[in-house]
């Protein structure tokens, strides 16, 4: 039998270590063990973007369905046949204040293709693009368009 | 307050308490071990925290110690000592892998802060009882039991009180969620899980509902603290939350999935159930305080342990540090040293020829970027002014107007200027020092806009 005094000292345990992890976490931000979990917790969005693969019929693919990448980034410097200057390979590339991006899935892109370099004979030129969805209201599916990032050459896996 | 665990052994939470613990120790040694210094590392982490990953004996030590500490506290040898060490070790092998990448990974938080409850009310306990922590207090862990749950409601309170200080009630609406299931999952993903997302990202209402619901059950978490029933509803509510995000992001925390299955089902008695054998009842003698002067006692060392921990996080030096996390692009001393490529000749006149490493009303201009290629092929300023204790960063916003669907704080006759923050790491100007910021950018766009087309793009 549980009696009201062992009742209350229950209670005032579960309060002390909700309230106190609570508080403690809110005042230092991130320290081991403490944290607030700001996962996802940013600024109201309009867009969302990511870096993908766009090939000469214009489909999509994931970055990590290419193998034996060779792109005009920043170690050649290339200029596409009829093309602008591509800027280096750039995990924030046409990113901005009204562009939203996840930066950690945008940079293991990036480094997938830095990762995977090569030279095939089957490689065939495609566009990295950051492919961008905006969302003009909540109700209404969202418009796409895409952002150029670099011309490269690849082996698509499928 | 009644625990699930009334009247049944609580061995199988502190055994899942100390095999996810041991192998949170073995996963982050691992993960410092591969991980080089890199230009995400944190800028201010102490060296010993960087040099680890180079020093494969030493993390191997400090992984065996955390192991050794939560085998100990799952066998109640000395669980305050062992419990304490196991969270050290894992707090420096965290904190290691934290500075190497840039910031915390979170799912390895939530052992450490179950475990540091749990050991919460076991002192407690001992406190009340004898006042020795040392000596073992007949049905100490009913207020173990507590204090971990107790911190394990608090992580998901804490997580849905983040989404609305940072995001505010918006964080809801069907744009949000919708941004980062697009943002994170696979394009041309035909699988039903494609499907799945895909519906969410056309569907404004569904994402509403989803984001609701995320919001709803992370709040309510305290509903874990309430009563037996509530806490095994809630523990579902906590599991569907965490299933869905793994359906529609790919993101598991394992960790956290683990405590809730763990914590929020009568484990002995289900297994009981299904072996057809009466359960084993556990009689435990209240844990009532021994005096009235005892129970203060307690309470006010408590406060006190809870009150220096505080004044520990309210530390500038640990307060800069932690807001340096997941600064990943360059902050404007960065910016400073690295050399940002200058704005076109074409924006530089729209701006009345502003130029990057001019100065805005005190401010640095440390970048001009755009037009975007975003809906509101808008042109973003930041200014930046270095700190002693963090960068104060702001970005100005130009866009035609009318091309955002909501009030700009400064108008001229064809230009919207808005005005935002830098990253998290960042602290915001004060009102007065940001309103001359927009007035002086309003001023120069004012003084060309009559004679100077917008930007190509814009």
């Amino acid at each position: 039998m549980i009696s009201g005094l062992e009742r209350r000292t229950a209670t005032l345990v579960a309060a002390l270590a909700f309230g106190s992890y609570f508080t403690v976490a809110r005042i230092v931000g991130n320290v081991y063990p403490f944290s607030i979990f700001p996962m996802y917790a940013g600024q109201h969005r309009t867009t969302g973007s990511r870096i993908v693969v766009k090939d000469e019929s214009q489909a999509l693919h994931e970055v990590s369905d290419g193998l034996a990448w060779t792109c005009d980034d920043a170690a050649e410097a290339g200029v596409p046949p009829g093309g602008a200057p591509s800027p280096a390979l750039d995990a924030y590339a046409c990113t901005g204040s009204d562009v939203y991006s996840i930066t950690y899935v945008d940079r293991e892109a990036i480094e997938y293709i830095r990762t995977h370099p090569g030279s095939d004979p089957r490689a065939q030129p495609v566009e990295l693009v950051r492919h961008i969805w905006s969302f003009p209201d909540e109700r209404n599916p969202p418009t796409t368009h895409d952002c150029h990032v670099a011309f490269c050459r690849v082996v698509l896996r499928r | 307050m009644k625990a699930l665990y009334d009247g049944m052994s609580r061995a199988p939470l502190r055994a899942g308490l100390g095999v996810i613990g041991s192998l949170d120790a073995v996963v982050l040694a691992w993960q410092v071990h591969r991980t080089a210094r890199n230009d995400l590392s944190h800028p201010f982490a102490p060296d010993f925290l960087l040099a680890l990953h180079d020093r494969p004996m030493v993390l191997a030590l400090i992984a065996g110690v955390a192991i050794a500490g939560f085998v100990a506290f799952a066998w109640r040898r000395s669980p305050i000592a062992s419990g304490v060490l196991a969270i050290v070790a894992l707090a420096v092998l965290s904190e290691s892998h934290a500075a190497l990448v840039g910031g915390p990974a979170r799912t390895f938080y939530t052992v450490g802060a179950v475990t540091s409850g749990w050991l919460f009310g076991l002192a407690y306990a001992r406190g009340v009882t004898t006042g020795d922590l040392r000596v073992r207090t007949p049905g100490e862990e009913r207020l173990a039991e507590l204090g971990a749950v107790g911190v394990f409601a608090a992580t998901y309170v804490g997580a849905g009180t983040s989404k609305l200080l940072l995001g505010g009630v918006e964080w809801t609406d069907a744009n949000h969620l919708r941004a980062i299931v697009v943002s994170q999952h696979p394009v041309a993903d035909h699988s039903i899980l494609g499907r799945y997302a895909d519906a969410v990202a056309n569907h404004g209402g569904l994402a509403v509902a989803f984001g609701l619901a995320a919001l709803v059950v992370q709040l309510g978490a305290f509903m874990l603290l309430v009563s037996p029933l509530t806490r095994t509803l809630w523990t579902v509510a906590i599991l569907g939350f965490h299933l869905n995000t793994l359906l529609l992001l790919h993101i598991i925390y394992p960790e956290a999935f683990a405590i809730a299955v763990l914590f929020g089902f009568p484990w002995p008695r289900i297994v009981a159930r299904l072996r057809r054998i009466e359960p084993r009842a556990t009689v435990e003698p209240p844990t009532a305080p021994a005096s009235a002067q005892a129970a203060r006692r307690t309470l006010t060392a408590a406060l006190v342990l809870i009150a220096a921990l505080a004044g520990l996080g309210a530390l500038p030096v640990v307060r800069r540090y932690t807001a340096e996390h997941h600064r990943n692009r360059p902050s404007p001393r960065d910016e400073a040293q690295v050399e940002t490529p200058p704005p076109s000749a074409e924006v530089r006149a729209f701006l009345g020829g502003l130029n990057v490493g001019d100065t805005v009303a005190g401010f640095r201009v440390t970048s001009i970027r755009g037009p975007s290629p975003g809906p509101d092929r808008a042109i973003d300023i930041t200014l930046g002014e270095r700190q002693a204790t963090s960068d104060t960063v702001l970005v100005i916003t130009v866009t035609a107007r009318g091309t955002r669907p909501y009030r700009a704080p400064r108008r001229s006759d064809r230009y919207d200027l808005f005005y935002g923050d830098g990253d998290l790491g960042s602290t915001e100007p004060t009102s007065e020092r940001r309103d001359a910021a927009l007035d002086a950018v309003l001023a120069r766009i004012v003084a060309t806009e009559r004679m100077v087309a917008a930007p190509d793009g814009m």
